[in-house]
């Protein structure tokens, strides 16, 4: 059977009613979660999981996998009229979306997130369809020895966004390491640093961190400022759409965004919010206005938006092909397959093909979907700058709160985010930008977990690190990393470099969108 | 010509030696747990690693702040503004405190009207009512419509 014969039998599974009712749900549902912040995918989707035993299993999948890569929109759009990542991945379209809505351009930035995130799962869903076996195969090739160093080279590669120097950034990275060690050991289960406590024994999630990192010091600038209720512009129609300088400014970085998501989404690990980082930070170096970036870049929207939900689905190659889920919402979606009573890894495409390929193609409707919802729905979200400022920080507040606390329905996860939004309002006052803890939150694990991995693999000889060619290749990458700056100090004194934005929230003159002074 | 002494970054100062105690302590901590042979690494390896790179930069933290100047001074919050983030982290740990006990509904609404009166909406009336309307809708969204389940508290059952 072709790919083509393939897609053609799921497309006939994908049209029924039920299926295209769960696409269409699923979709709505994750884009609403995804604005919501707080209210993460993989909280909505825990939640779906219970009633999905009674629908049958591509039925289940599609409406699951539509909440997981509409979330992937979902979040940018709180980004970019807020500020407030609706999750993880959308942390980096906070950096340049909102400053451009702050500009008035909220629509031009939705739109072109949209349509970014349309053509980049759309040629995913192809790489998905067309590539699966290989890259997969490709994947597990790769040892820990190669995760070490990619987790190694990802961590002090981006410990320099923001401006920090070199040692600010290895003093941020080592506290977001540090975060990241609390709980179970990964390879031991020996408890570290939870002092008795047995909320801590699951760790530190990531909701309470990435809420607390980059939501709370938004609130608290709007209550220092004490943004008063005043009208904002209602956004004209002709303003969601973006100029023409942009859209030649866009569909560069939206094919670059497309290929960095699509890679790192079929690796093991989080890798599609490190994804969002690098093509941020890939946009910038080639951009011919790299001063623009953390000012409102479009680039800066478009590659990481178009890399998030590539990511996103190419983070369905291992789960179909292989039954490895390399995140947590992808465990979910293999959660619902087992609670069906299919056994998911690689014979899923040839005892169950009617499963694999509905899932394809609802992968194709539902990006389609997206683009054809949520474009008319921009007016909706930007709408929602018009409520009055103190109404608009108390749904946001709430929405906050109960976000981090159901994640885990732990109030412990409300004290980590309020202690972690305490600590990051106070450096970003002093100019340190907090983005490496949460590289670090995601990647101490496969750090740690391929290091001992490694070790054990080679009975303690450390030449596993420079043994495997691509080890070496990537090691070698790291350490011209962590030197470069040096160097180029010492080639050229008189300049100092800047190789990220200025840290989020840090600049005088920024203002909340929450507040905006009419025009 | 003499030049003038350059004065120290303070705020990322103290970060640097708040970083230098926190990686210290954390050190300590750490080599409470067994580090294995270097064929099967304990879990105080890692940790171990991590302790040092927090030593390490905050010392550099703390020396290049001594020996740069801040490149502007820092806007702490002041008076009115001080008293706004006080009163919004207030409401906060209020929340977090007396979620369960008191319950989502009570604790909700008087964060909501603290949001509403640092952002000086209205009236304190007009803040009231628009607090216990904000509270019941959005308890009755999560809690109906997303399932999610939040705690009623005193006003349960």
């Amino acid at each position: 059977m072709t790919a083509l014969d393939g897609l053609l039998d799921g497309i006939a599974v994908l049209v029924t009613p039920t299926n295209l009712a769960a696409v269409a749900v699923g979709v709505l549902l994750g884009t609403l979660v995804g604005v919501l912040p707080g209210i993460g995918p993989l909280g909505a989707m825990a939640l779906l999981l219970v009633g999905t035993s009674d629908l049958r299993p591509e039925t289940a999948l599609i409406l699951l996998a539509g909440v997981y890569y509409g979330s992937a929109y979902g979040g940018s759009t709180t980004s970019i009229l807020m500020g407030i990542p609706g999750e993880a991945a959308s942390v980096v379209t906070a950096i340049d979306g909102h400053r451009m809505a702050l500009r008035g351009r909220a629509g031009a930035a939705l739109t072109v997130a949209a349509v970014g995130s349309f053509v980049a799962g759309t040629i995913a869903v192809v790489g998905v369809m067309l590539f699966a076996p290989t890259l997969a195969a490709w994947g597990v090739a790769l040892g820990p020895p190669e995760y070490f160093a990619m987790a190694l080279l990802g961590l002090f590669a981006l410990s320099r966004l923001g401006g920090n120097t070199t040692a600010q950034g290895l003093l941020i990275l080592g506290f977001g390491l540090a975060l990241a060690t609390i709980g179970l050991d990964p390879v031991g289960g020996v408890t570290r640093f939870t002092f008795g406590l047995d909320a801590l024994l699951q760790g530190i999630g990531l909701v309470p961190v990435a809420i607390g990192l980059f939501g709370i010091p938004e609130l608290l600038e709007i209550a220092e400022r004490g943004a008063k209720a005043e009208r904002v512009r209602s956004v004209r129609w002709r303003e969601l759409f973006p100029t023409r300088r942009e859209w030649r400014r866009s569909i560069p970085a939206i094919s670059r965004g497309t290929v960095v998501g699509f890679l790192a989404g079929i690796l093991p690990g989080p890798l599609p919010v490190v994804s969002t980082f690098a093509s941020w930070k890939l946009e910038k170096r080639l951009s011919r206005h790299p001063e623009e970036f953390g000012q409102g870049a479009i680039e800066g929207v478009a590659g990481p938006e178009s890399a998030n939900n590539a990511a996103t689905t190419g983070q369905m190659v291992p789960v179909l092909a292989l039954g490895v889920p390399f995140g947590p919402a992808t465990a979910i979606l293999l959660s619902a397959l087992l609670l069906q009573g299919i056994q998911p890894g690689p014979q899923l495409l040839t005892v169950h093909p009617d499963i694999f390929w509905a899932v394809i193609a609802s992968m194709y409707v539902g990006n389609l979907a997206l683009l054809v919802l949520n474009l008319p729905l921009v007016g909706l979200w930007v709408r929602i700058l018009r409520l009055p400022a103190g109404v608009l920080l108390a749904l946001v507040v709430l929405f906050v709160m109960v976000g981090t606390f159901a994640d885990g329905n732990s109030t412990t996860d409300l004290v980590v985010m309020l202690a972690l939004g305490a600590i990051s309002y106070l450096l970003r006052k002093v100019g340190l930008d907090v983005t490496p803890i949460i590289l670090a939150i995601v990647l101490g694990a496969i750090l740690e977990n391929s290091m001992r991995q490694s070790l054990f693999m080679s009975r303690g000889d450390l030449a596993v690190f420079v043994e495997r060619p691509a080890t070496l290749a990537l090691l070698l990458v790291t350490a011209i990393v962590v030197v470069a700056p040096a160097l180029r100090r010492l080639v050229r004194p008189s300049v100092r470099s800047r190789t990220g934005p200025p840290a989020i929230g840090a600049a005088e003159d920024r203002s909340s969108s929450i507040g905006r002074r009419s025009r | 010509m003499v030049s003038a002494p350059i004065a120290p970054n303070r705020p990322v100062l103290g970060i640097g030696i708040a970083g230098v105690v926190l990686g210290a302590g954390y050190l300590v901590q750490a080599r409470q747990y067994p580090l294995g042979s270097p064929a099967a690494p304990g879990p105080g390896v890692f940790p171990l690693v991590v302790g040092a790179l927090m030593v390490v930069g905050g010392l550099g933290t703390a020396i290049g702040a001594l020996r740069r100047p801040a490149a502007r001074p820092v806007g702490w919050p002041r008076g009115p503004a001080l008293q706004r983030i006080t009163l919004l982290g207030a409401a906060a740990v209020v929340f977090v405190v007396f979620l369960r006990s008191i319950g989502y509904p009570v604790v909700a609404a008087l964060l909501a009207y603290t949001a509403m009166h640092v952002c000086g909406y209205r009236t304190v009336l007009a803040r009231l009512v628009c607090a216990a309307v904000i509270s019941a809708v959005t308890y009755w969204l999560l809690t109906g419509l997303l399932g999610l389940r939040l705690p009623p508290g005193i006003l349960g059952g």
